[in-house]
Order: structure tokens, then C-alpha cells, then sequence
């Protein structure tokens, strides 16, 4: 039985609860829908603060196709292809990896994953001068395959304690028992956990996607010629020269980039939140 | 050399023997196989010594160009492989030393008077169904072991060698050579007065400010939000959820270079709207106040989805019999987040909070790709009103060419980051779990 008085706090509350909500939504979305805006505007118009462009247009979409100054298919092209390369490698070479530190106790065990650990802390700077020096030495500055092992490297800590995380997670007894059946320490391995750890190794390997998709730093060190820019690289260059002239194109970029990736994000949103708040919280 | 099949090894003698050549002090209890295979190593290791890696290792040591390798940062990075080798070989040692001592004492267990029959078997750690050999771990581990040892260990020691040498503008291969130093780098930036320190603390004292400030903000948000989503009777949640999640969908890079078109002083939206308002404009990336605001408030928008995703989990792990027992108690709303919620939430999230601290006062793109560092400061050494520590560095290191300066600064940055989180893992009992698997 509630009191008038409580039924009142309690429409209060709701009332400041959408308020928070809508205020926090509305803040979210300006600059999206603002970006989203500008690929439509004229090009050499003026930004404006308004969301509904004046005079829309398609002209910067066909411009980001066709002018060769800015080559967006071919930037699309060449991320999608380092991304896709560097998460198949690193999940790939972390997977039995993974499964040796979860399932074998073995001399350095400990001491290489707080190695892992460790190594994380290192700013990454450190190792761009050694990378950069080893990548020109062995022929591969200015190649995607440079670009690749770097963002490979830079993925096994990482990926190694996630996918571990999770094969802890599940029981032994499975593996014992298809053992004790006969298969071999591999075919436990390949045909009793890892379909058990499809989800994590979804994760792992849209984590490892989604990082390189849109790195910046390391691609600006690797890669010189135009014609291998990254989508990062092009849109940069996009927003440092001219600001008012190449933003409306600017925009249309960043639209076609940040669809996709919103897309596997949301769709797989319950997966990669879970991979990566577990062991935040237990 | 002692009798062995017959006699009792002495643990301490094979222990010597061992130290003094690989496999003797196994050969002296009786081990022909393992004695011979280490001596056999020690061998390979002597005569490596003294032919590939007798020019890496006097090169590690002098940085002077010998024979096939002139560039100081070809020298200096084969000198750091061949310097692995050595420390390979010297764990192999100790490990073989102590192998030695073990199976000395194992060998006169069970050769003690009235004990008789075949010697037992060594304890195995790998035993168990999902054991296999003891190597085992280490073929499945490999390839992500060796890619790492290239990619990560090899290039951060690299990265931690130049800060003990001189490598800057006029010492910079292919043309020029560098040395070491010892710790001129370190003096430079930490002696009293200078205004390299001067410098230093000035971006120390911003690097802090930002990455606690830019994660309490984050994290406040992300707990507001969590907790109005968690709201009884809300309608449209998921909807909400969703659209509060973009800022993490969306690739940071592509959000910050929107919020430099946001924050662009003349054509910006929100200068414009501003303006609209009767409001004078806001110098966003031109005055050092507005500049930091701006990074904290592109640092929010991006960072709060995630924190409000870890709080809701935590939120969901709170059992409701707490909320119900605060609420036969009589607690009001605040008091039961005051006194019950909050406290919960605070011990299951504190961890990765700190950690969070930690990550942030290295997020380097934010600050790159919106201020650049910028606005400039007068008499300074490169460094920028907004710069990090870590963006300091890159430009110390690319546009500045001082390598050397910019290793050092980056040592520090790793030992302060390093000791935080080291006392937050000890704290969160990361470390004693692995240990307990064991």
C-alpha cells in the first residue's frame, strides 16, 4: 500500500530518470548525426550547427568514389584487409597458446603470463623505434605485411588472457572423458573445447577486427605511399589540410567507415561486452 | 671423476660438478643420457661464444661498427638478441645445476641400504590425462611465444637500451653513430632547476590531472546512466541502451577527428551555436584551458559506455535480497545507495577503476588526433599545453629527433605505470590466483 506522498517521489523519479536518459542520448547522438549531416551538405559550404542539411546532396559520396585524391574504396580495401589478416593470424597462433596456459602446468607458466601482463604496461612508443629500424631492415616499411605483424604482435598478450579467461571457465571433464575415449591431447583440443569456446573466439577475433580497423599511430610510422593508406590515414590527412573545403567529404568517409563497424559491434554487443568486462567482474 | 653406479652421489658435489661443466654432476650419479645431451649443449653454447656471437656481443657492448654491421641500431638490436642467448643458455645452467642436485639425492634415496629394485620414476608435473610430454606446452605455446619474443619483448628492450644512449640529431644513423651514455638522459630530465624538469613536471602534473579526472568523469557518467537504465518500470530500455553504446561502437579515431570538426574554433558547430546564442566564441584548441576541456569532454563521451557496462554488470551481480533487506529496514533510496549499493559496486569495480587510471594516462590518440598537444608553451621543450607524457615523447622522438630523451622519459612513464599497477594487482589478488592454479 504506498503512500500518495511515495507514489510522487516515485513519478519524481522516473521523470528525472528519462530526463537523465534523453539528455545523455541527445548528447550521444549530436555529433553523429551532425557527421552524418555534413556528408550531405555541399561541399565548400560552411559547416553549420543545424542537423537537416539545406540542399542535400550525394556529391561528396560520389566524390569519395571517383575523385583519385581521395580513394576511399581503395583505403576501404586495404583496412579491411590488414584487419582481417591481423585477427586471423593472431587468433590463429593465441588459441593453442591460450589452451597451453589454461589446461598444462609447465616451468614459466606463471612468470610468462605476468609477462603478458606486464608487457601491456610498456608505452608503446618504446617499441616503434625498434620496430621501425627491425621493419626497414628486413624490407618491410611501407608494406602491409609490416603493418600486419605489428598488429599481430600487439594482439597476443591481449588475446592469450581473454581466450584463457575462458577456457578455464570450462570443465575439464569433457576434454578427460573424449581422452580417456581414445582421442589424442589435439583432437581433444580442437574437437571437444574449441567448439565449446565458439563465443570467445568470436570475440576475440572481432576485438582483434575492430582495433586495427581505425589505428592511426602505428599505420602513420609503417605506411608512406597514398596508394597504401589505411581508411585512419586518408581521413586524417582529410581533416588536417583545408578543414572547411574537405570536411563534407570528410564526413562521407567517416559515415561509410564507422557503418560496418557499428553494425558487427551491436550485433555481437552482448559477446564483446561480456569478453571484455569478464574478469572485471565476478 | 667419482664412481657412480655403485657408490652415493652427493647432492652437493653433483651440484659443483654440474656448475663447473653442464651434465657432469648427472654423468657422476649415473644420468648417462641427460649428462651427455647437457654437455653437448654447453658445447654448441662454448663454440657459439667464441664465433656468432663473439661480434654481436663485443658490439652490444662498445655500440663501435665491426665487420658487417655499421648502422648503431643494427648493432644494438643484434647485440640484444645474441645478449638473449647468453641468458637462455645461462637459465639452462641454473635449471641443469639444480637438476643435478635433484637427481643426486634421488639416486642415493633409493640406493639407501635395504632398498633395492628400479629407481622411481621422476615426479612429473605434467602428468594427468591432459598432460602430454613436457613439451608439449611449450609446441602449442610456440608460435605466439616466438611472435611475441620479435614483435614485443625484443623492441621494448630496444626501446629501454636507447635510453641509456645518445641517439638524437647528431648522433643519428645511418650516418652518424651513437654510444652509451649511462643515465645523462635520466640526470637531464630529473635535475632540480632545469628546464627539462621544469618541462616534465609540467606535463606530469597534467598527465595526472587528466587521467584521473578523465576517468572519475567517465566512470560517474557511466554510473548515473547505469543506474537510470536500471530504473523499475523503465519502458524503451533497450532502446536507450543502444543508443548510449555507440560511442563504444563507433572507432575512437573517427570520433575524435569529429570532435576536432566539433571544437573548430571557426567553422565548429559549437562555436557556431555559441555565436547564435549571443555567446562570444570559445577558443577551444587556442587557450590551454579550453584545450584540456575539450580533451575531457571528447574523453567522456567516448570512455562513459564501457564504464556503464561494466557497472551494470556489477549492478546485476548485487543480489536483490540486499535491496530487500535495506527495504524492510526502512532505508530511504539514498541510503541504500549511499550505504549498500555504492560500496558493493565500488569493491567489485575498484580493480579495474584503477586499472582504468592506468590506461588512461597512456591514451595517447585522444590527445594526437584533437589538440596535437597544443596550445604551445612558451620556453618549452616541445611540450604542448595538453601533451602527455606519451605525446610529448612522440614528438620529442619524431619531429625532434632527441630518440634517446624520448626512451627515457618513456622508462619512466613504464616504472610509474608499472608500480600503480602492480600495487592495484596485489590489491585485486590477480597474482595469487595464479599462483593458487598452479
Amino acid at each position: 500500500m504506498a503512500k500518495p506522498s511515495k507514489r510522487r517521489g516515485r513519478a519524481l523519479e522516473m521523470i528525472i530518470v528519462y530526463l537523465v536518459l534523453g539528455v545523455a542520448c541527445a548528447i550521444v547522438l549530436y555529433p553523429l548525426l551532425w557527421v552524418a549531416s555534413c556528408s550531405f551538405r555541399a561541399s565548400a559550404g560552411l559547416v553549420s550547427s543545424s542537423l537537416i542539411p539545406s540542399n542535400p546532396t550525394m556529391a561528396n559520396y560520389r566524390r569519395i568514389f571517383t575523385d583519385p585524391n581521395v580513394n576511399f574504396g581503395r583505403w576501404f580495401f586495404n583496412t579491411v584487409k590488414i584487419s582481417a589478416l591481423s585477427s586471423v593470424v593472431a587468433l590463429a597462433i593465441t588459441t593453442p597458446a591460450a589452451y597451453a596456459f589454461s589446461r598444462m602446468r609447465f616451468s614459466g607458466r606463471r612468470q610468462l603470463l605476468i609477462g603478458f601482463m606486464i608487457s601491456q604496461m610498456f608505452p608503446g612508443f618504446m617499441a616503434i623505434v625498434a620496430l621501425y629500424t627491425l621493419l626497414g631492415w628486413i624490407g618491410l616499411i611501407d608494406s602491409h605485411l609490416g603493418l600486419i605483424v605489428l598488429y599481430t604482435g600487439g594482439a597476443i598478450p591481449f588475446s592469450i588472457w581473454l581466450l584463457k579467461g575462458y577456457f578455464d571457465s570450462v570443465p575439464k571433464a569433457m576434454e578427460e572423458s573424449a581422452m580417456i575415449d581414445g582421442a589424442t591431447k589435439l583432437q581433444a583440443f580442437t574437437k571437444v573445447l574449441l567448439p565449446l569456446a565458439r563465443p570467445i573466439l568470436y570475440v576475440v577475433g572481432l576485438i582483434n577486427f575492430i582495433g586495427p580497423y581505425a589505428e592511426y599511430i602505428l599505420a602513420q610510422v609503417v605506411i608512406t605511399s597514398g596508394s597504401k593508406w589505411t581508411v585512419a590515414m586518408g581521413m586524417r590527412s582529410l581533416t588536417v589540410s583545408q578543414f572547411a573545403t574537405e570536411w563534407p567529404v570528410f564526413s562521407a568517409t567517416s559515415v561509410l567507415t564507422t557503418i560496418p563497424i557499428v553494425i558487427i559491434f551491436l550485433s555481437a554487443e552482448k559477446y564483446i561486452v561480456s569478453g571484455l568486462t569478464q574478469g572485471a567482474v565476478k | 671423476m667419482a664412481q657412480p653406479s655403485s657408490g652415493h652421489p652427493i647432492p652437493a658435489l653433483a651440484g659443483v660438478l654440474s656448475a663447473l661443466l653442464a651434465g657432469m654432476g648427472q654423468l657422476y650419479s649415473g644420468q648417462r643420457k641427460r649428462g651427455v645431451i647437457n654437455l653437448l649443449i654447453e658445447a654448441v653454447f662454448i663454440l657459439a661464444l667464441f664465433t656468432v656471437l663473439r661480434g654481436p656481443l663485443r658490439g652490444l657492448v662498445t655500440l663501435m661498427p665491426t665487420g658487417r654491421f655499421v648502422d648503431s641500431r643494427h648493432i644494438l638490436l643484434v647485440g640484444i638478441l645474441a645478449g638473449f642467448v647468453v641468458l637462455a643458455y645461462a637459465w639452462f645452467h641454473v635449471a641443469n645445476i639444480a637438476d643435478a642436485v635433484r637427481s643426486a639425492s634421488r639416486v642415493r634415496a633409493a640406493r639407501r641400504p635395504g632398498k633395492t629394485g628400479p629407481l622411481l620414476p621422476m615426479p612429473r608435473r605434467h602428468s594427468g590425462v591432459l598432460g602430454g610430454t613436457p613439451l608439449t606446452p611449450y609446441l602449442y605455446s610456440a608460435p605466439a611465444l616466438i611472435s611475441a619474443f620479435f614483435i614485443i619483448i625484443v623492441p621494448l628492450v630496444f626501446g629501454v637500451s636507447l635510453a641509456f644512449t645518445n641517439y638524437n640529431l647528431y648522433h643519428c644513423p645511418p650516418a652518424g653513430r651513437f654510444d652509451w651514455v649511462g643515465l645523462t638522459n635520466f640526470a637531464k630530465l630529473l635535475k632540480p632547476g632545469s628546464t627539462w624538469k621544469s618541462q616534465l613536471d609540467m606535463v606530469l602534473t597534467w598527465n595526472v590531472t587528466y587521467a584521473v579526472l578523465g576517468t572519475v568523469l567517465a566512470f560517474s557518467a557511466g554510473m548515473g546512466l547505469a543506474l537510470a537504465l536500471q530504473a523499475r518500470g523503465l519502458r524503451f530500455r533497450s532502446v536507450f541502451r543502444m543508443i548510449l553504446m555507440l560511442p563504444w561502437a563507433v572507432p575512437a579515431t573517427v570520433s575524435i577527428m569529429v570532435f576536432f570538426g566539433l571544437f573548430n574554433t571557426t567553422f565548429g558547430p559549437i562555436n557556431m551555436l555559441l555565436r547564435s546564442l549571443g555567446l562570444s566564441a570559445v577558443p577551444w584548441f587556442q587557450d590551454r584551458f579550453w584545450a584540456r576541456i575539450s580533451v575531457l569532454i571528447a574523453h567522456v563521451w567516448i570512455a562513459t559506455p564501457f564504464n556503464m557496462s561494466i557497472i551494470s554488470a556489477a549492478l546485476q551481480s548485487i543480489p536483490d535480497e540486499v535491496y530487500e533487506a535495506a527495504r524492510v529496514d526502512g532505508a530511504s533510496r539514498w541510503q541504500t545507495f549511499s550505504k549498500m549499493t555504492f560500496p558493493l559496486l565500488m569493491s567489485v569495480v575498484a580493480p579495474i577503476f584503477v586499472l582504468m587510471i592506468a590506461g588512461n594516462f597512456n591514451n595517447f590518440g585522444i590527445i594526437y588526433l584533437l589538440t596535437s598537444g597544443g596550445p604551445a608553451v612558451a620556453g618549452s621543450k616541445g611540450a604542448g599545453a595538453t601533451d602527455i607524457l606519451m605525446t610529448w615523447v612522440y614528438n620529442l622522438g619524431f619531429q625532434q629527433l632527441q630518440w634517446s630523451t624520448a626512451s627515457a622519459l618513456a622508462v619512466l612513464v613504464f616504472i610509474f605505470v608499472v608500480i600503480f599497477s602492480m600495487i592495484n594487482f596485489r590489491l585485486s589478488g590477480v597474482l595469487s590466483q595464479l599462483k593458487q592454479e598452479e
